[in-house]
């Protein structure tokens, strides 16, 4: 889920609600869940780095002991580091 | 008299005074537009769902569990630290003010350390414990407006949570843990645990269950209703302040009251996170700024410089003192779950960087209009995650910033400047619910502002609303004398939250060599303790002997009397009502105690005088003043109607007996059901096939004197209602050994809790919306204008109660131009000469209203002023939208 290249999952995406967002990019509202354009960049999420490992589908833990889930955005955490940068 | 009756038309489902204006829907006489810049962040709002975003609550929980064994206020600081450095920035395009408290434009999220059982699912053991608890019951009788942003239904990938806020699926299983993590350890759970054990606590829970009280206060809105202060941030700037508390560490680290040196690392603590946050803001925008084309650019350029300065020094510009204030103002909102964190008197705050930045030519009028627009906005966005009958049933969705306006200074003058009448043209071109805006009316205020105060009125968004300066100065004297407030720090009061006249204090600020003495906050929240009790609900156990007819459960402990007399009645009803408010001060008294144990107010600690001088957080009465918990009441008009009526027909006149009355109550006086009818407004209320039976004693009731009419027989038990209720109220200490006082105001409670209360005996049909506010009159039972209700209004001192508040519904033609304008001065004037409290209007016409509810989809915009706050039409429930309707229209003012 989390190396799907959606509007919601791309770093110039600001959310609006839960349903929607603006793209920096191309300047217009963007719907969360459709397919991003070319312009992709990933943020930094949880399922996205090494310190992650999966539990099921939505939870796993970080550093091997903390509780998290893969869908949290690391952009301001200390310690994400890239599982595979698509 | 001629046209001057207050009637109901044939034609139109609501009340009028005057004669009728005409078929055809007039508009607003006021509409102006915002910039182009506020227009498309209003846009944006428009186009925004209530989103709960995880980031915070998991960041908290994660570093909350890490630290098992540290000191209560250190951990805490620990976890705020770590929750405000995880945030993800976001940035929109177009703001001048930047961060919101999460990243979705309309955030909020749950607190689960609070409460965690109202979001969880129905079948969940949690749910059901809080259910069978009372504790949920408000939510169970509470509705939404259908539209606006309100997330009502699970659509996709989105979950409803609360029945308003949408949930992204990916992060439903972190909410669920992190409540069952909480569990047991919750200033719920804790709270409950200890309640448990308050004498007649299992009146407590059948109180809660009828919904007498509306809500627990501890753990569901522990802070807000009152003013915050911006004012050592804007002095000493971030690092200074954690200078300060490091040179206070070394004072006091090893010597006695050792809870100052843990006060002032928690304060280190949380500034550092704040510090994070703040830059991590900045980071964003400088990486915006990078792929952003040339008019962006110079924006995005500007933000982290601003954001820069203020994570560590004080502001240097107006710009920079407005973003500081936003931000420490999110701060916090996002520390503790909380409604009614006023900004306070923000025009006189900000006046220094203001008058500095005009004299330098770095500031106009126009684009000073601009930032306090896109201000308008930010606080707009802001959103509060709480249970349904909570956020629904008392605060529809509103969070309640109230900006003040006027007022005097410390030397006792005329405190406006003409900043403040930017904020008031803010308000008029950039119409929004937040802040709502409060004028502190004085006779020293200026004619002009007064005037633009009134044009705003016009705009029909219901601010500002108008207050008597004199009359909350001495209420605040007379509170606070104990604690050492004086005739010159009464003046810097304000409004805290919808209308909770809160203390103030005057702090010293010097820029480019002048000192301005600056208002603010100076006490915690003024708004806690027994929160809203249905007074109707408890007139009913007095006819019922105790019993609640709707649930069939024996609340209160039967009294058997006959209720032979009147004076017998109103014993009993006074018994029961100090009962109810007894048993639910203790309880809240817990709750409280476990609030400031598990979760102590840092944030707001810090930023209010004297936390930091005293080392002491304001659970730990750190704050200057400290008495100001309160039992809020609501329906006190069908309360005193009543009592009109019982005493009248059954007592004097003998019209019908007591027993006849009660079965005239349970069935109705012979109509259907307003829950089965999906109306809660007497107008249209359907009578049923037994109508006939119960005609006469209705009519009877219907026609027993009205408050609102200058009736002394009606007027005389309001006032020994009064008499009685604020006094009473100074009988319960709260937690801090100060005594309560009486609030009066309903905001949305008279929705939920006139659903639960049966036909009233002022011939107010069960299920129906109660009264709003305190002062404000039946619908239609106001029949000889407003100048006779005033009269009835002010037959009491106001001054008593921490506030009263009276609503007037105006057509807008009756006030219309110049001559318009000063008629209602001179209406708003004649209130506050008499002593009035409060007094506030919606300027629209009623057809307009009734055609908002058939077509929701052409009024997204339209914004209405329910008791204390404006909201927008759309996110009104029903009940609400049904009885701002019926309000007796004045068409006419004479």
């Amino acid at each position: 889920m989390n190396k799907e290249k959606v509007h919601r999952a791309c770093e110039d995406y600001v959310s609006i609600d839960v349903f929607k967002g603006y793209c920096h990019t191309y300047q217009k509202l963007v719907n969360a869940d459709e397919k991003a354009c070319l312009n992709f960049v990933p943020i930094p999420k949880c399922g996205l780095c090494t310190n992650y490992q999966p539990q099921d589908e939505t939870m796993g833990t970080c550093m091997s002991h903390e509780s998290t889930f893969q869908d949290l955005t690391a952009k301001t955490c200390e310690n994400f580091k890239w599982l595979k940068k698509d | 008299m001629p046209g001057k009756k207050t009637d109901k038309s044939q034609n139109e489902e609501f009340f009028r005074y005057g004669e009728s204006m005409g078929d055809s829907v007039s508009p607003r006489e006021i509409e102006k537009t915002p910039s182009p810049r506020a227009e498309q962040l209003r846009q944006f709002y428009f186009d925004a769902k209530s989103s709960v975003a995880m980031e915070f609550p998991y960041w908290y929980s994660r570093r909350w569990f890490a630290l098992e064994g540290e000191i209560p206020i250190v951990r805490r600081a620990e976890a705020l630290k770590t929750a405000f450095s995880h945030l993800t920035p976001a940035i929109f395009p177009q703001e001048l003010l930047v961060m919101g408290k999460t990243n979705h434009l309309r955030g909020s999220y749950p607190m689960p350390w609070l409460s965690g059982s109202y979001f969880m699912d129905k079948s969940d053991r949690m749910y059901q414990e809080a259910l069978d608890a009372g504790k949920l019951s408000a939510d169970t009788v509470t509705k939404w407006g259908k539209g606006g942003g309100n997330v009502t239904k699970s659509v996709g990938k989105v979950v409803s949570i609360a029945g308003k806020f949408g949930l992204r699926q990916e992060e439903l299983p972190v909410l669920i843990k992190l409540a069952k993590d909480w569990q047991n350890q919750s200033v719920e759970d804790v709270g409950h645990k200890y309640e448990q054990m308050v004498p007649g606590y299992s009146t407590k829970e059948a109180i809660m269950r009828s919904v007498i009280c509306m809500f627990d206060s501890g753990y569901t809105l522990p802070q807000g209703r009152e003013v915050i202060n911006y004012y050592y941030p804007l002095n000493y700037g971030v690092d200074g302040l954690i200078k300060l508390c490091r040179d206070k560490i070394k004072e006091v680290a090893g010597s006695p009251e050792m809870d100052r040196l843990y006060f002032y690392q928690a304060v280190i603590l949380t500034l550092e996170g704040l510090q994070s946050w703040i830059l991590n803001y900045a980071k964003e925008a400088r990486r915006l700024e990078k792929k952003a084309s040339k008019p962006l650019k110079a924006e995005y350029r500007k933000i982290p410089e601003i954001l820069e300065q203020i994570a560590h020094h004080p502001p240097r510009t107006f710009h920079e003192a407005l973003q500081l204030c936003w931000t420490f103002h999110l701060a916090v909102l996002n520390e503790d779950c909380i409604s009614g964190m006023s900004p306070g008197r923000l025009g006189q705050i900000l006046y220094p960087w203001w008058q500095n930045d005009i004299k330098a030519g770095r500031l106009t009028r126009e684009s000073t209009l601009e930032l306090l627009e896109c201000l308008r906005i930010k606080f707009t966005e802001l959103d509060c995650f709480a249970a349904m009958g909570v956020v629904g049933g008392v605060l529809s969705g509103n969070t309640f910033n109230n900006l003040c306006l006027g007022g005097v200074n410390k030397n006792g003058e005329n405190a406006s400047n003409e900043l403040e009448e930017l904020f008031l043209e803010s308000a008029i071109t950039c119409a929004t619910p937040q802040p709502t805006l409060t004028v502190l009316y004085d006779e020293k205020l200026p004619e002009e502002l007064l005037l633009k105060g009134v044009e705003c009125n016009k705009t029909g968004t219901g601010y500002p609303a108008w207050v008597g300066n004199h009359t909350a100065m001495e209420f605040l004297l007379n509170n606070y004398r104990a604690e050492g407030m004086n005739p010159e720090e009464a003046r810097a009061w304000s409004i805290g939250g919808c209308l909770e006249s809160s203390p103030g204090c005057w702090l010293p600020i010097t820029l480019e060599n002048r000192t301005y003495w600056i208002p603010g906050g100076s006490a915690g929240a003024t708004s806690v303790g027994v929160h809203f009790i249905g007074l109707p609900k408890v007139l009913e156990l007095v006819l019922f002997n105790g019993k609640d007819p709707r649930t069939r459960e024996q609340v209160l402990a039967p009294h058997n009397k006959t209720l032979k007399t009147y004076n017998e009645l109103w014993e009993t009803m006074k018994t029961y009502l100090y009962e109810t408010i007894k048993v639910l001060c203790l309880c809240n008294n817990i709750q409280h105690d476990a609030w400031r144990k598990i979760t102590p107010p840092v944030i707001n600690s810090f930023l209010k005088p004297d936390c930091l001088n005293k080392g002491k957080d304001i659970g730990q009465m750190g704050a200057r003043y400290n008495t100001t918990f309160n039992v809020e009441v609501c329906g006190g008009i069908n309360l005193v109607n009543s009592l009109v009526s019982l005493k009248k027909n059954v007592y004097e006149e003998q019209n019908f007996s007591l027993e006849e009355l009660k079965k005239a109550i349970i069935y109705n006086f012979g109509y259907q059901n307003a829950e089965a009818i999906a109306s809660y407004s007497l107008l249209e209320q359907k009578p049923g096939k037994e109508v006939a039976k119960w005609a006469k004693i209705h009519k009877l009731c219907l026609n027993a004197p009205k408050y609102g009419n200058d009736d002394a027989f009606a007027d005389e038990i309001l006032q020994e209602w009064e008499s009685w209720f604020c006094e009473v109220c100074h009988e319960f200490k709260s937690l801090y050994d100060k005594p309560l006082y009486a609030c009066q105001i309903s905001v949305s409670t008279h929705g939920p809790m006139g659903a639960v209360t049966l036909a009233t005996p002022d011939g107010r049909l069960g299920g129906t919306t109660f009264a709003d506010a305190s002062l404000s009159a039946y619908p239609g039972t106001d029949r000889h204008g407003p100048y006779a209700l005033f009269n009835s209004a002010t037959c009491w001192n106001h001054s008593c109660s921490q506030n009263s508040q009276l609503n007037l519904k105006i057509h807008p033609s009756a006030i219309k131009g110049r001559q318009g304008a000063r008629k209602m001065l001179e209406l708003i004037r004649s209130y506050m000469r008499k002593g009035g409290f409060h007094v506030q209007f919606n300027i629209v016409d009623s057809k307009m209203l009734k055609d908002a509810q058939v077509n929701p989809e052409n009024y997204r915009g339209l914004m209405v002023r329910v008791a204390g706050f404006t909201q927008y039409w759309v996110e009104l429930g029903k009940p609400i939208q049904d009885e701002i309707i019926a309000r007796t229209e004045y068409d006419e003012l004479g």
